[in-house]
């Protein structure tokens, strides 16, 4: 039974699709669940939330199967991983981005995608949310 | 406490990827009252295991799970809601 206090947090660092693809999934499945979600978004992967976001990158060692997938979650009519998080964003659930990492690209919290980013916040604010919660590092 | 027939709530998720049918289900489940049936029909092969671990969270009863030669079908009768 739902005690309403699950919690899952979210470091997404790598910001490569294939490792993106599942933020998307556990945020908006946690979220309909009624977990509290917290992604907290650093290192490459914040460039993803930015107005004007980098292009998609896929890692070298799978980009030959990069094509086949793409089809196969065409042919699922799979969400892009944006659409789940905004999906998970309409449920509740909270994105950060890591002001560390902002300061560090010379970035302030306009450059970000409003609709995407809930603040800019410090790795305190984030432990502090994450706590007796679950996290994972992605 | 309400004495009236719940409503029956169909919630059509086929050609949804996971986690689209779960999703479903709630937004579904949000508007319903205890005492409504939400159907639900999918196509996700993970739906039928996710299905019952939802019904195990919430506490909500599971009526019916079938699969049928289209479609997994469950049938959840609301019984959870505060």
């Amino acid at each position: 039974m739902s005690s309403g206090k699950d919690k899952i947090s979210m470091i997404v660092f790598s910001g490569t699709e294939d490792r993106l693809i599942p933020v998307g999934v556990i945020s908006q499945a946690a979220t309909a669940l009624g977990y509290e979600v917290n992604i907290f978004f650093t290192g490459w992967a914040m460039f993803k939330l930015l107005k004007n976001p980098t292009p998609p990158v896929w890692p070298k060692e799978f980009e030959q199967f990069v094509p086949k997938l793409q089809e196969g979650m065409a042919r699922i009519k799979a969400p892009t991983w944006l659409d789940m998080l905004r999906e998970a964003k309409k449920m509740g659930a909270k994105v950060y981005v890591c002001s560390m990492m902002a300061s560090a690209a010379g970035l302030k919290k306009e450059d970000f995608d409003p609709s995407l980013v809930d603040d800019v916040v410090g790795v305190t604010t984030f432990l502090e949310m994450a706590k007796g919660g679950q996290v994972l590092f992605i | 406490m309400d004495m009236s027939q719940g409503n029956r709530i169909l919630v059509d998720a086929r050609g949804i990827a996971c986690p689209g049918p779960i999703t479903e289900v709630v937004k579904a489940y949000r508007n319903a009252r205890n005492g409504d049936l939400i159907e639900v029909w999918a196509t996700d092969p993970g739906f039928e295991p996710d299905i019952r671990a939802w019904i195990q969270r919430t506490g909500n009863q599971l009526l019916e799970l079938r699969k049928e030669s289209d479609k997994i079908v469950a049938v959840i009768k609301v019984t959870a809601k505060k």
